[in-house]
């Protein structure tokens, strides 16, 4: 979990190929830019990628009778 | 200098008939259109249905209809609130082009049913996405205790209104700090109430798992009045908690003493300039308080805040990325554009994250009731100014405002940012003071505010003279 790349041409390969995927046609003169702020969201994927969280730590929804009355 | 009138007196001159909320609109119209060319701090003034909310309440008034506790207070919104009739354009260039608003947002119309009159609608960074209020389509808004620097953001246009006294009372929101540092920067007082405490019908979301919206203020009581009137359930927004209103102004007199109060350290206490702690260490000092703590995993969390305010708020503009990137602002088009490339796992992990932190939030306030952090890492810098060094780093000069302000909103916990009265010499920058409880007790963060104040460490500075 924690192999984020942080390499900057690794990074503008990624953004150019998920972008397609994804359907996005990034401006030639943002490409630049894109790569720069993804690299800051690189940047912080690694720390919090190398936290290790007990696996009973889920994100799962929680749900609870809605009781318009009380609103 | 004649201080500033509470939003308490304002109401009252207009009950009682000595004032009327006519009069005391077209002063501050007046007050707009003599600062605002300077501050930049409106994108759009609405002078006619201010006059017409104001006459309704002097009606009322002649009426012998209590027109409420805020009557003839004048208002503005962060133009990401839905003003009727207004188009609500977030900052952008691309929702201009929506049809107006139908309605007012709730938080609006319950000022409006408190007699409080909206008077336009503020600026700030394009759909919230930003630190400074450099917004390429509607210009940078200019801190009124220096028009060269940045008065903050998102909701710079809040913040700088309020601290001008062209409003005594706006509306902001906050994702990750966009109301605190602003009021920060610009010397007033701003309040994020917990994730789910007051609606967020007809609001523009940035990141809808940490966007909230609340009030800007130049005085505890003024944001403890307008904030009550906020509260309350909101069928209209599943966000917003079904909780009964607790009203703050009843605490206020109550002092600090039985709340254990403690100064973060650890993140809170470094990646800033000394003059921002030492601010801290005033207020601490000035209510007895000495206690250390250190929330565990903080930059952590200000790392997970960031890939999940970049995700949400990319997959919220998805459509208009792909079709119209070009219409985005040249400050957030690229960070907007990078959100939309956010692996699953560095989202999905960063939710997990949250729920373990929360935990440790959880059992920390089993041992203190309030924490004191800094508000911003240093005060407002240049307007244009892309970097800043700090500890022989050279990091974004917005970027980095967001660090001690996301960690908190990140677990959704509310907080005040209240400006320091400090005895150091800053220029004339106002600094400012952070204060944090757990989730759902706005009231002690009231009880140490209105004490603060009480005590003097704590002050609004005078609205500095704008003119153009």
């Amino acid at each position: 979990m924690s192999n984020v790349a942080t390499d900057s041409s690794q990074l503008a390969q990624f953004v150019r190929e998920a972008a397609a995927t994804a359907g996005l046609a990034i401006a030639p003169e943002d490409f630049a830019d894109v790569v720069t702020q993804f690299a800051v969201l690189a940047r912080a994927a690694v720390p919090l990628m190398k936290f290790s969280l007990p696996e009973d730590v889920v994100a799962a929804a929680v749900f609870v009778p809605d009781d318009v009355s009380q609103r | 200098m004649t201080p500033e009138p509470k939003l308490s007196a304002i109401a009252a001159g207009v009950r009682s008939g000595a004032t009327s909320a006519l009069d005391v609109t077209r002063a501050t119209l007046a007050r707009i259109e003599d600062a605002n060319p300077t501050l930049n701090a409106f994108t759009t003034v609405t002078t006619e249905r201010a006059l017409a909310v104001a006459g309704a309440v002097d009606a009322k008034r002649a009426a012998r209809t209590d027109p409420g506790p805020l009557a003839g207070v004048s208002f503005a919104v962060k133009n990401l609130f839905d003003l009727e009739g207004l188009p609500t354009i977030a900052g952008s260039r691309i929702d201009a082009a929506r049809a107006p608003a139908k309605r007012d947002a709730v938080l609006v119309r319950k000022l409006i049913d408190a007699g409080a009159v909206p008077v336009g609608a503020l600026n700030m960074d394009e759909y919230a996405f930003g630190f400074s209020t450099e917004n390429t389509h509607h210009g940078a808004t200019r801190n009124p205790h220096d028009p060269s620097r940045i008065a903050g953001g998102s909701s710079g246009g809040s913040g700088a209104a309020v601290a001008a006294s062209l409003v005594p009372l706006a509306l902001g929101s906050d994702t990750n700090g966009s109301i605190r540092v602003p009021a920060a920067h610009c010397g007033v007082l701003g309040l994020r109430p917990t994730l789910g405490r007051l609606s967020r019908a007809g609001m523009r979301l940035f990141a809808p798992s940490l966007d909230v919206g609340g009030p800007f203020g130049r005085s505890v009581e003024d944001l403890a009045l307008a904030y009550d009137v906020l509260q309350g359930p909101d069928p209209e927004d599943p966000t917003c908690s079904g909780r009964a209103v607790e009203p703050v102004m009843p605490v206020l007199d109550r002092g600090h003493d039985g709340i254990r109060i403690a100064v973060a350290i650890g993140h809170f206490a470094s990646q800033g300039t000394p003059d921002v702690f030492a601010a801290v260490g005033q207020v601490a000092k000035a209510l007895g308080v000495e206690r250390p703590v250190d929330v565990p995993a903080a930059g952590i969390a200000r790392c997970a805040a960031m890939i999940m305010t970049s995700a949400e708020g990319a997959e919220l503009h998805l459509s208009d990325l792909i079709s119209k990137a070009a219409e985005f602002d040249p400050m957030t088009r690229a960070r907007f554009l990078a959100g939309t490339l956010v692996p699953g796992a560095w989202y999905a992990h960063a939710q997990r994250f949250r729920r373990w932190y929360c935990r440790q939030l959880a059992e920390l306030f089993r041992e203190v009731d309030v924490i004191l952090t800094p508000v911003t890492p240093y005060p407002a810098h240049p307007i244009g100014q892309a970097f800043i060094e700090l500890g022989g780093q050279k990091l974004s000069a917005a970027g980095h405002l967001g660090v001690f302000t996301q960690p908190l909103s990140f677990a959704g916990l509310p907080a005040l940012a209240a400006p320091v009265v400090t005895a150091a010499e800053t220029g004339s920058l106002p600094l400012a003071v952070q204060i944090v409880a757990a989730p759902w007790r706005e009231d002690l963060i009231f009880r140490v505010a209105a004490a603060a104040e009480r005590v003097g460490v704590l002050a609004t500075p005078p609205p500095p003279t704008v003119r153009t």
